[in-house]
C-alpha cells in the first residue's frame, strides 16, 4: 500500500473517531461564541479580527490536546510495538500529522460557514475579503497548524505526553502574555498563536497589518516545522536515546536535510523580515508613557552654524509601487561648501531604503552606510569635494521600514489603499543647515485613487495619466516632507479664519455627511481662534483621518490627525457603541485641534518641577470649549470629574505619600513607577490647576484673555511654566489644588 | 501501619516528578516577573505590600497554581498508577486511609508551590522595601488560595475516579479562564481576580466582599464534601484491566 | 517459616457480571494449606474472577466463601493482613527504586520499619534483585518488573499467596527458580497459582483445579488427571479433559 493510500486510511480513521469530532465541535462552538461576544474598536476588528484571534487561542489549546492524544494513543494502548514493526515509523508519524492537519482544514471550513456570513452581515459595506481571509485563514488556521506541528514535534522529542503538554501550555500562554509586555517590545514574529495585529480598519485596506500577519506566519511555520522535523529525526528507534535515534534516522537524507532547510528558512525569515529595522532603543519612556506623543527635538543651532555646507536646493522625484510595496526615486541636492575643503556629508534615510547610485558634480561617488540604525533611519556618508557649489544626485529606493525599537506595530508602510511615508521615506535628509531661501520641490507618483496629504507642504498641483497621478509640491525654506495617502475625500469649510480641509476616507462619506462632527470641528476652531488668536498658517488647516491601527491622534505642522474611531457613528460597534457626541471620539478630535494652539503654534515646555506641558493646557482648552458647546454637565462628566478622580488617585498613590520608598528602587524601576503617575500629572492635575488658576485670575473670561496674551506673545516659541505664571500674574501657590 | 512512610513516598514521587518541577519553575519565574512589574508599581498605585497588591499578585499566580494542582491530581489516574492500585488494593491498608494519605501528599506538594510563591513575594518585600509585617497578608492569601484549591482537589479526585479525562477537562477550564482573562463574579471567582474590583470602583479600605467570602465558604464546603466522598466511596476496578477470565 | 493452617471453602459460588455473563457457576472447592494449588483453564474460564473473589476485590453473586469457617466478607481485614497477591496485570510506582517500592508496600502491609528492612532484604534475595535494589523501577525490564511484583507479594511471609500468571516475562531459568520458590513457600503456606504454563503446574503443584466456562472440570492431583485420562503427559490429559474425552 503506497503512502497516499495509507494517508487516506489514516485521515479516514481520524475523522471517524468521536473524540476528533468532539474537539472539532468545541473549537467551532468556541469560534461561534466569540463571534457573538466579541468587541473591538471597529466593525472589522470586532467581528473579524478579534474573533479570529480569540478563536485561534482556543483552537491552539484544543488542537494541542487532540494532537497529543493522537500521538500518545499507540504508546498508551501498547500498540506502538506492533504498529511500528509493520510500517515505517517516520512515515507513520508523517501521515498522522497530515491527518491532523486535514482535521484542522475541516475545522476551519466549518467555522467559515458561520463566520463568513456573520462578518458579511455585521460589517456590511465595510467587509473586506482580504481582512477576513487574513484573520481566519492565516491567524486562526495558522494557529491550528502551528499547534499541531509544535505539539507533535515536542511529543516525539520529549516522549512524555505530560511534558509536551506543559511545554505547549507554556508556549500558548507566552504568546498571549507577550501582548501585555510592552516594556520588553517582543518581536511580532513571536506571537505565534494570535499574532499582534490589532485594530483592523473598516475604511482602508489593511494590507500593512496583513503583511504583519504574513511575515509572522512566514517565520512561525518553518520554526514549527523545524521542531516537528527535529522530533521526527529523534523518533526513538532501536532502543536508542535521542542522539542515537537521530543518527539512525539521519541515514535517510531527507529528514535532516529538510530540518536544515527549514531552520535556515526560519532564521532567514526572522532576520530578513522587511517590516521593522534594528534601530537602537532611545529613551522615549517619559514622553510616550505620559501619552503626549509629542517629542520635542531640539536641534543645536550652534552646531549647525559651524557646519560649512548648506543646502540651497533640493528636488525629489519619487514613484510608489503599491503592488510591490516599494518606492524608488531620485533626489538632487544643491549644496554650498564655504570651507574650501572636502567635507563628509551625512544623510539620513529610512532603514528600508538603499542608495543605489550617487554622483557629485557628475562624478560617481560611493555612499557608505553606518551599521547602527536610529529611530527608523539609517545614516549614510558621502564624501563631498572642496568645490563651492556641489550638485549631489542620488537614486534610492526600497521597502519602507518601521522603527523596531519603539513598537512592533507598523505605522509606516505602502499598500494599494493607503500609505504613509515619513520625511526620510520620501527622500534622504541631508544633515546640514537649510538655507532660508532653499527651494524644495518634489514629484510624487501614486496610484490614481490615492490622495496624498503632505506634512509641511505649501502647494500641490496634479498631473494624471496611465492610472497614476503625479503630485508636485514646492516650497521654500525646508527640505523634506512626509506623506500620507489614501482614498481621501475632502470637505472644505471656513473656520477660525482658515480654510479647513477635513480629509476623510471615501468609505465614510455618508456618515461624515450626516454626523455632527463637522459642526463641532467648525465650532471648536472658531472658538479657539476667537479665544486665543489665529493660527499662524497661510494655507489650509488639515484635519486628517487615520486608520484605526494608529490608535489615537497627533498634531504636526498644519495637520491634526485622529483615527477613524473618533468619527464613529452611533450603533456602529457591538455593545454600547459611541457617537461623536457621547464618547471619547469627539473629545479626541477637539483635543487634537486644541494642540494646534498649544503644542504646534506654541511649544509649552515641560520641566521637572511642575506638571506644565502642552497636554495640560490643551485639556483645559478642550474642556472650556466642550462646556460651551455641550453644556456644563457634559464637560463635568467627561473632564472635571475625570480629572478629580485622577487627582484623588494621585494623592492616594503610595509612592506619592511615601516618596522614601522610591529611593529603595533602582533608577530604572523608579522611573517606570513614576511614569505612570506622570501621565496623571499631565492630563489630570495640570488641568485642575488651571481651573484653580482660572478662579484665582478672576473667572474664565479673564483667565482666557491672559492665555490669549500668552499665546500671541509666544507664537512659534517656547512657553515655560514661568512664562505662564508671569503672563497670568499668578504664583505657584495660587495653582495649588491640595 | 507506617503512614508516615507511605506519605513520604507519595510526596517524594510528586515533588521529584518532571511535571511538578517544570511547573514549579514556571510558577516561580512568573512570580518574579509579576514582582518586577505589577507588584512593584502596586495595584492602582497602592503600596506594593498592600493587601490589594498582594491579592492581585496571588490571583495572577492562581491559574498556574491550580494547573499545577490538577496536573498532580491527573498523575493519580495514569495507567501505571491505576495498575499499581491492583496490588495496593490487596493490602490491609484501608482504602479511605490510603486515599487520605494520597490527597495529603498532593495537598502538601501544592502547598510547597503556593508557599514558594508567597515566600518569593515576602522576600521581595523584605529585600526591596524592608517590609516584614506579613501577618495580615498571610491571612488574606490563605482565604484567596485555599478554598479554590480544596474544591479543585476534591472535584478532580472525585471526577477523576469516574473518568480520568474529567481532570483534564478541569485543567482546560482553568487554563481557558486564565488565558482569556474571563472575569467571574465574586461568588464563583476561583482565580480571585474580583478581589481588587472594589479598588477600581473607588473603595480604598481593603476588605473582601460578602459575595467573595460566601463563595470561599461554598468552595471550602464543596471541596471538603468532594474530598470526603472521594475518599470514602468505593472505586471500580481499574478500567481496561479487569476482563473476566 | 512456621507452618500456617488456612482453609478456604467455596460453597456453591456464582459470579455473574452486568450484562448477564456468568463467570463462575456453582463452584464448590476446598483450598487448604499447606499446598501449592495450580489453577488452569482456557481464556475466559473464570480464573481471574476466582482470584478476585478470593482477594475480596469482588463479591460473589450467590454462594459464599468461608475462611477458616467464617465468611470472607467478615474477615476481609484479616485476609488482607496475610495476603500476598500478584494479579495478571499490574503496575508499579515507576519513580521509586526497587527497595523504595518494597518499603512502600511493606508499610502498606503494616510492617514496622525494622521488620520491613529485614523482609525487603529477604525477598530481594529470593527474587534475585540484588543488583537492581537501587535502580528506578522505570529502568527495569519486563521480567525484572515481574520479579518486583513477586517480591512485593512475598513481603511479610503472608499466609495466602495468590499468583496470577506470575512467570510471564521470565526466562526458563528464572521460571524454574520461581517454581522452586513457590514450592518451598507452599510447604508452610497456601499458594494458589493461576497459569497457562502446564510445566509450572506439573512440576510444582500438588493440587490441580481445571476451570472451563466457570465450572470445575477437575480437582485433584496432576498425576491423578494423567491417570484418569490415561495419557503420557499432563498436557495431553488437560487437552483430553478440554475436549471432553474420557481418555487420550
Amino acid at each position: 500500500m503506497n503512502f497516499l493510500m495509507k494517508l487516506r486510511r489514516e485521515i479516514g480513521r481520524l475523522l471517524r473517531e468521536r473524540a476528533t469530532w468532539l474537539f472539532i465541535a468545541f473549537t467551532v462552538a468556541g469560534a461561534v461564541w466569540f463571534c457573538l461576544n466579541s468587541n473591538g474598536t471597529t466593525a472589522t476588528d470586532a467581528y473579524v479580527l478579534t474573533t479570529a484571534k480569540n478563536s485561534a487561542v482556543l483552537g491552539a489549546l484544543l488542537f494541542t490536546l487532540l494532537t497529543l492524544i493522537q500521538f500518545h494513543r499507540d504508546y498508551k494502548n501498547n500498540t506502538d510495538t506492533i504498529i511500528l514493526t509493520c510500517t515505517d515509523p517516520l512515515g507513520h508519524q508523517l501521515r498522522r500529522t497530515l491527518a491532523l492537519l486535514c482535521a484542522a482544514v475541516v475545522t476551519t471550513l466549518l467555522v467559515s460557514l458561520f463566520a463568513l456570513p456573520y462578518a458579511l452581515i455585521q460589517t456590511g459595506s465595510y467587509f473586506q475579503l482580504s481582512a477576513f481571509a487574513a484573520a481566519w485563514y492565516l491567524v486562526f488556521f495558522g494557529a491550528l497548524v502551528l499547534s499541531i506541528l509544535l505539539a507533535s514535534g515536542l511529543y516525539m522529542l520529549l516522549r512524555r505526553v505530560e511534558a509536551a503538554f506543559i511545554a505547549m501550555m507554556g508556549l500558548i500562554t507566552l504568546s498571549v502574555l507577550l501582548e501585555s509586555m510592552y516594556a520588553l517590545n517582543p518581536s511580532y514574529q513571536l506571537f505565534w498563536v494570535q499574532t499582534n495585529a490589532a485594530a483592523f480598519s473598516d475604511l482602508v485596506n489593511n494590507q500593512i497589518l496583513i503583511d504583519l500577519i504574513v511575515y509572522n506566519r512566514l517565520f512561525c511555520v518553518p520554526a514549527a516545522a523545524a521542531v516537528w522535523l527535529l522530533g521526527l529525526c529523534c523518533q526513538r528507534r532501536y532502543g536508542r536515546g535521542i542522539a542515537g535515534s537521530f543518527r539512525g534516522n539521519a541515514r535517510r537524507i531527507w529528514p535532516p536535510a529538510l530540518l536544515a532547510a527549514v531552520i535556515i528558512c526560519a532564521a532567514l525569515s526572522y532576520a530578513c523580515e522587511p517590516l521593522f529595522d534594528n534601530s537602537v532603543a532611545m529613551d522615549y519612556g517619559i514622553d510616550y508613557e505620559s501619552g503626549t506623543g509629542m517629542i520635542m527635538i531640539v536641534s543645536s543651532d550652534e552646531e549647525e552654524e559651524d557646519m560649512a555646507v548648506t543646502l540651497t536646493g533640493k528636488t525629489v522625484d519619487l514613484s510608489v509601487d503599491t503592488q510591490r510595496r516599494t518606492a524608488a526615486g531620485t533626489a538632487v541636492y544643491t549644496l554650498q561648501n564655504t570651507s574650501g575643503e572636502p567635507q563628509d556629508l551625512t544623510l539620513t534615510m529610512n532603514s528600508g531604503y538603499t542608495i543605489q547610485s550617487a554622483s557629485v558634480n557628475g562624478r560617481a561617488v560611493q555612499a557608505t552606510r553606518d551599521r547602527e540604525e536610529v529611530s527608523g533611519s539609517a545614516t549614510w556618508h558621502i564624501a563631498l569635494p572642496a568645490d563651492e557649489t556641489i550638485r549631489l544626485s542620488l537614486s534610492y529606493g526600497g521597502r519602507i521600514q518601521n522603527d523596531g525599537s519603539l513598537s512592533q506595530t507598523p505605522v509606516y508602510g505602502i499598500s494599494d489603499g493607503y500609505l504613509w511615508l515619513p520625511p526620510d521615506g520620501v527622500s534622504p535628509n541631508a544633515e546640514v543647515p537649510v538655507a532660508e531661501d532653499c527651494d524644495f520641490s518634489a514629484r510624487l507618483t501614486l496610484d490614481e485613487s490615492l490622495i496624498p496629504d503632505f506634512a509641511d507642504a505649501n502647494t500641490q498641483t496634479v498631473d494624471t495619466g496611465d492610472g497614476k497621478t503625479t503630485w508636485v509640491i514646492k516650497g521654500t525654506g525646508y527640505a523634506g516632507t512626509g506623506v500620507i495617502a489614501a482614498e481621501y475625500r475632502t470637505k472644505t469649510f471656513q473656520a477660525g479664519g482658515l480654510t479647513v480641509q477635513l480629509k476623510y476616507f471615501a468609505k465614510q462619506t455618508a456618515e461624515i455627511e450626516s454626523m455632527d462632527a463637522v459642526n463641532v470641528i467648525q465650532a471648536a476652531l472658531d472658538y479657539f481662534t476667537d479665544t486665543y488668536g489665529a493660527l499662524p498658517y497661510d494655507n489650509a488647516l488639515t484635519i486628517l483621518e487615520l486608520p484605526a491601527s494608529f490608535s489615537g491622534g497627533f498634531a504636526a505642522g498644519n495637520t491634526s490627525a485622529m483615527d477613524e474611531t473618533c468619527f464613529a457613528a452611533a450603533g456602529y460597534l457591538p455593545g454600547e457603541g459611541s457617537t461623536p457626541d457621547e464618547g471619547s471620539g469627539i473629545d479626541t478630535i477637539v483635543h487634537e485641534l486644541a494642540h494646534q494652539w498649544w503644542g504646534l503654534a506654541t511649544y509649552p515646555l515641560s520641566d521637572d518641577a511642575s506638571w506644565w506641558s502642552a497636554e495640560g493646557i490643551t485639556c483645559y482648552s478642550t474642556y472650556c470649549f466642550m462646556k460651551e458647546y455641550f453644556g456644563e454637565a457634559y464637560a463635568n462628566a467627561h473632564f472635571t470629574d475625570v480629572w478629580q478622580d485622577g487627582w484623588e488617585t494621585y494623592q492616594n498613590a503610595f509612592y506619592v505619600q511615601h516618596p522614601e520608598y522610591l529611593s529603595k528602587l533602582s533608577d530604572d524601576d523608579a522611573s517606570r513607577v513614576m511614569a505612570a503617575l506622570h501621565s496623571i500629572g499631565l492630563y489630570d492635575i495640570m488641568p485642575l490647576q488651571l481651573l484653580e488658576a482660572e478662579e484665582a485670575a478672576g473667572g474664565q473670561e479673564t483667565f482666557q484673555s491672559k492665555l490669549a496674551d500668552l499665546y500671541q506673545y509666544n507664537l512659534c516659541y517656547y512657553i515655560t511654566y514661568e512664562d505662564f505664571l508671569f503672563m497670568t500674574e499668578l504664583t505657584e501657590e495660587a495653582l495649588n489644588i491640595a | 501501619m507506617r503512614k508516615g512512610t507511605i506519605f513520604k513516598y507519595e510526596i517524594k514521587q510528586l515533588l521529584c516528578s518532571r511535571e511538578y518541577l517544570l511547573l514549579l519553575a514556571a510558577v516561580i519565574a512568573y512570580c518574579v516577573l509579576l514582582l518586577r512589574s505589577s507588584v512593584m508599581v502596586g495595584a492602582l498605585y497602592t503600596a506594593p505590600f498592600s493587601q490589594w497588591t498582594f491579592c492581585d499578585y496571588l490571583s495572577s499566580v492562581m491559574v498556574l497554581l491550580l494547573a499545577l494542582l490538577l496536573v498532580l491530581c491527573a498523575r493519580q489516574f495514569t495507567p501505571a498508577r491505576r495498575g499499581a492500585m491492583a496490588i495496593i488494593g490487596a493490602t490491609p491498608m484501608p482504602a479511605p486511609v490510603f486515599r487520605a494519605i494520597q490527597y495529603g501528599a498532593i495537598a502538601c506538594a501544592f502547598g510547597v508551590a503556593a508557599t514558594a510563591s508567597a515566600l518569593v513575594c515576602f522576600g521581595f518585600y523584605a529585600l526591596v522595601f524592608d517590609y516584614t509585617a506579613f501577618g495580615g497578608l498571610i491571612a488574606s492569601g490563605l482565604l484567596l488560595v485555599l478554598p479554590p484549591a480544596l474544591l479543585a482537589l476534591g472535584a478532580a479526585m472525585l471526577l477523576g475516579s469516574k473518568k480520568p479525562a474529567f481532570v483534564y477537562a478541569l485543567l482546560a477550564a482553568v487554563l481557558i479562564i486564565g488565558v482569556f482573562g474571563v472575569s467571574l463574579p465574586a461568588w464563583i471567582d476561583v482565580i480571585g481576580g474580583s478581589v481588587t474590583q472594589p479598588l477600581y470602583e473607588g473603595v480604598h479600605t481593603f476588605a473582601f466582599t460578602p459575595g467573595f467570602i460566601a463563595g470561599r465558604i461554598a468552595f471550602t464546603m464543596a471541596g471538603i464534601t468532594c474530598i470526603v466522598l472521594s475518599v470514602r466511596l468505593p472505586r471500580s476496578n481499574p478500567p481496561g484491566k479487569a476482563k473476566p477470565a | 517459616m512456621e507452618l500456617i493452617f488456612l482453609k478456604i471453602e467455596l460453597k456453591n459460588l456464582h459470579k455473574t457480571y452486568k450484562g448477564g455473563k456468568a463467570a463462575l457457576k456453582g463452584l464448590n472447592l476446598t483450598l487448604a494449606s499447606p499446598s501449592l494449588i495450580g489453577l488452569v483453564g482456557p481464556n475466559g474460564a473464570g480464573k481471574s474472577t476466582l482470584m478476585k473473589l478470593l482477594t475480596a476485590n469482588l463479591l460473589p453473586s450467590t454462594g459464599e466463601i468461608l475462611m477458616d469457617g467464617l465468611p470472607l466478607a467478615h474477615k476481609e481485614k484479616e485476609l488482607k493482613a496475610g495476603l500476598g497477591y500478584l494479579p495478571q496485570e499490574f503496575g508499579l510506582l515507576e519513580d521509586l527504586t526497587t527497595a523504595q517500592f518494597l518499603d512502600y508496600m511493606a508499610a502498606l502491609k503494616g510492617m514496622d520499619a525494622n521488620s520491613a528492612r529485614a523482609e525487603i532484604d529477604r525477598v530481594i534475595g529470593l527474587t534475585h534483585l540484588q543488583d537492581k535494589r537501587k535502580a528506578k523501577i522505570r529502568t527495569l525490564s519486563g521480567g525484572q518488573k515481574q520479579r518486583v511484583g513477586i517480591a512485593q507479594a512475598l513481603l511479610g511471609a503472608p499466609n495466602l499467596l495468590i499468583f496470577d500468571e506470575p512467570t510471564v516475562g521470565l526466562d526458563p531459568a528464572e521460571r524454574v527458580a520461581f517454581r522452586s520458590l513457590f514450592t518451598d513457600t507452599a510447604k508452610s503456606r497456601l499458594v494458589i497459582l493461576s497459569t497457562h504454563i502446564i510445566e509450572d503446574v506439573q512440576s510444582a503443584c500438588d493440587h490441580l483445579i481445571v476451570l472451563n466456562h466457570g465450572e470445575v472440570l477437575y480437582t485433584g492431583t496432576p498425576d491423578g488427571l494423567i491417570r484418569e485420562k490415561n495419557t503420557a503427559s499432563l498436557e495431553k490429559a488437560y487437552m483430553a479433559l478440554m475436549n471432553g474425552r474420557a481418555c487420550a
